[in-house]
């Protein structure tokens, strides 16, 4: 690869360290010598106007021994040159033009030797400055790739290539979404590249996390990643770098505690299931009791009526039940109004037996685009918390209507209370996982996933609460899937193995 | 021996009021003199008047819950049998808590089937002739 030659070439003559002294002026004595040979038997400075040779000694020897060895090289050279003008074999040297050549070679030895020697060290060190930045690149943990204006990859540390499954040799000179797709990792939607935002903007872009990287062989990895322009010393945009870290680690116990959640509320749910269907199957039994020791035929029917309604009753809780711990994980248009009915109706023993009015108010058709047991887990909390913090006889609003979100959701949803509210100072951080107020019954991570939940959902929650007087809890979320362009095809070609020395 | 069952009062507190009261209407067809309440308080303010001999009582209610209103009920009326009935795991707390200040009371499982609850009146001793 010509790229690699040149470097190796560019490597021998200015290498990282100085060499050896010892090497660089054996060099400077042997270069002159080896000049002498060459040209003794044919001309010397003499008659060789250019100095060809000796020059061309001087120049080499500086450029490997640096500025010292160039100019022993020149001393040398005159020395030699003395030592063969006539009269020959001794240092003297009569002929006055041969005395000015000799004095023009000097200066011109000495000339190139300090130029050649001076480029070499500013050579060396840009060398080993670079060599410093590529060793902190290459051995930072977090993955980095750097571009140049057109987007194409110029750079990547193993982490990268760790982390996108390209290896550097297949990937250099790739344009960036090519190698580093990523996808909304609920709506799998593509999300557009941060390097656009960067050159666009001209300012470092952080990327919300819900990211998903798309590796080659179809494998996807969570990750969390910012990009910054690069610009030189004029100030002009020549690049950008993209440093990325994989987050599966942090999602997977982040899972835990969002299963935490799922099981408490189920929990909680429990028991007022059993309280919801042993109330109607009791109430069955009595009947079913009293039609047997009855022969009236009007109270039979009575009771039977009665019966048959507490039996429906009973289906119904285990239906919305039932509907809780299905896993419906398939994004959909899911009809609002009717999942907030099936939430109030697995919290009605406890709004009954608070005596809290209820009072909904729902658009027509209003739909929000996610998945139905997400959505459920936050009406099912924010419900379960509006009913915490209603006194007896409070009252409960749930409102969902059509609305234009800044965050471009269109479907808005408001939980409110007249509850005893929350404190200014409780207010930060009612979304942390683990903050509670319920001391033994609260696990702190119904808001925490619930924000989670809508936000992975390109949503957002707000909340508003005066402490004696209520909360207002108000959510968007996208009536329908954020459309983007789907991926172009990933080439077979593409998914080149990631090994460390590979070549192209 | 069939147990006289004249004069017996029993007074079925749920807050369910169909228990409450299809429980009343086969206690009282099965010869009991039967008084339903709706709430542990209004348990407590008919026990003054009714005098009962049992007292049935869900445990679960909002306000005053049925362990409550058995402890106050039996401590005006010493005598008074008391079965309380519970689908909840809660119920062994407050139940515990009773026992501490020194009442034991009879604890069915909910749901109850009503042959369950007849054979139990009328099987225990404890019940005055
Ligand atoms: N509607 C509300 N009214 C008053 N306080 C609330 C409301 N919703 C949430 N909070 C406060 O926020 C805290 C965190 O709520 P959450 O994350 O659901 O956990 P948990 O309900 O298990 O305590 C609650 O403990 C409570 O103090
Ligand atoms: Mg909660």
């Amino acid at each position: 690869m010509a790229f690699d030659f040149s470097r190796k070439v560019s490597k021998f003559v200015f290498p990282d360290k100085p060499r050896k002294i010892v090497a660089r002026y054996l060099v400077a004595v042997a270069l002159p010598l080896l000049a002498l040979a060459i040209t003794g038997p044919f001309f010397t400075i003499s008659t060789d106007p250019f100095f060809l040779l000796f020059t061309l000694s001087v120049i080499l020897s500086a450029l490997y021994g640096g500025w010292g060895a160039g100019l022993t090289t020149t001393a040398v050279s005159v020395l030699l040159n003395a030592w063969i003008l006539e009269p020959r074999l001794s240092f003297q040297v009569t002929d006055p033009e041969n005395v000015l050549r000799l004095a023009v070679f000097s200066f011109e030895g000495c000339l190139v030797s300090v130029l050649v020697g001076t480029i070499g060290s500013l050579q060396r060190k840009l060398e080993g400055e670079r060599e410093r930045l590529s060793v902190t690149l290459t051995s930072i943990g977090d993955a980095v790739m750097v571009t140049d204006r057109e987007g194409r990859i110029t750079f990547m540390n193993p982490t990268a290539e760790q982390t996108t499954g390209w290896s550097a040799t297949r990937a250099m000179g790739r344009q960036l979404d090519h190698v580093f797709r990523i996808a909304n990792e609920t709506t799998r939607a593509p999300v557009e590249n941060p390097l656009h935002k960067v050159f666009e903007l001209g300012r470092v872009v952080a990327l919300a996390n819900h990211t998903l990287l798309m590796r080659p062989d179809g494998s996807e990895i969570p990750i969390d990643e910012s990009a910054a322009p690069i610009r030189d010393a004029g100030g002009n945009l020549i690049g950008a770098v993209l440093v990325f870290r994989d987050i599966s680690a942090e999602k997977k116990s982040e899972a835990a505690l969002r299963n935490a959640d799922k099981l408490a509320s189920l929990g909680r749910l429990a028991s007022t299931i059993a309280h919801e269907v042993n109330n109607p199957l009791e109430a069955v039994a009595n009947l079913l009791f009293l039609i047997r020791g009855t022969h009236e035929l009007a109270d039979i029917d009575r009771y039977a009526e009665t019966a048959e309604r507490e039996l429906q009753r009973a289906s119904q809780i285990t239906r919305h039940t039932l509907s809780f711990a299905r896993r419906e994980n398939e994004f959909g248009p899911v009809e609002v109004s009717e999942l907030v009915d099936g939430i109030l109706a697995l919290y009605s023993n406890k709004i009954h037996g608070k005596n809290i009015t209820v009072k909904k108010r729902c658009a027509a058709g209003t739909s929000a685009f996610a998945s139905k047991s997400e959505l459920r887990q936050v009406f099912s909390n924010l419900v379960g918390n509006a009913v915490d913090a209603l006194p007896n006889d409070g009252t409960l609003h749930i409102r969902v209507r059509a609305a234009h979100c800044h965050c471009g959701a269109t479907t808005r949803v408001v939980v409110a209370d007249s509850g005893n509210g929350i404190s200014a100072a409780q207010l930060p951080h009612i979304f942390d996982a683990f903050f509670t107020t319920k001391k033994d019954i609260g696990t702190g991570l119904g808001l925490w996933v619930t924000k989670q939940i809508v936000e992975a959902h390109g949503g957002c929650i707000h909340v508003r609460s005066r402490p004696g007087r209520g909360t207002v809890m108000a959510l968007c979320w996208p009536k329908i899937a954020p459309t983007q362009d789907v991926f172009p095809d990933i080439v077979a070609s593409d998914l080149a193995p990631v090994t460390g020395n590979e070549s192209d | 021996m069939p147990i006289d069952k004249l004069g017996i009062r029993v007074l079925v507190v749920d807050d369910e009021r169909l228990i409450a009261d299809t429980l009343a209407l086969i206690l009282n067809k099965s010869g009991f003199e039967t008084v339903a309440a709706y709430s542990g308080a209004k348990a407590v303010e008919l026990a003054e008047v009714l005098k009962p001999n049992v007292l049935i009582s869900d445990v679960i209610m909002e306000g005053m819950n049925g362990v409550e209103a058995a402890i106050r009920i039996s401590a005006s009326l010493p005598g008074c049998r008391v079965i309380l009935f519970s689908g909840n795991a809660a119920t062994e707390d407050l139940l515990h808590g009773a026992e501490v200040k020194g009442h034991r009371f009879e604890l069915i499982g909910k749901p109850i089937h009503p042959r369950v609850l007849l054979d139990r009146l009328a099987r225990s001793p404890s019940i005055p002739a």
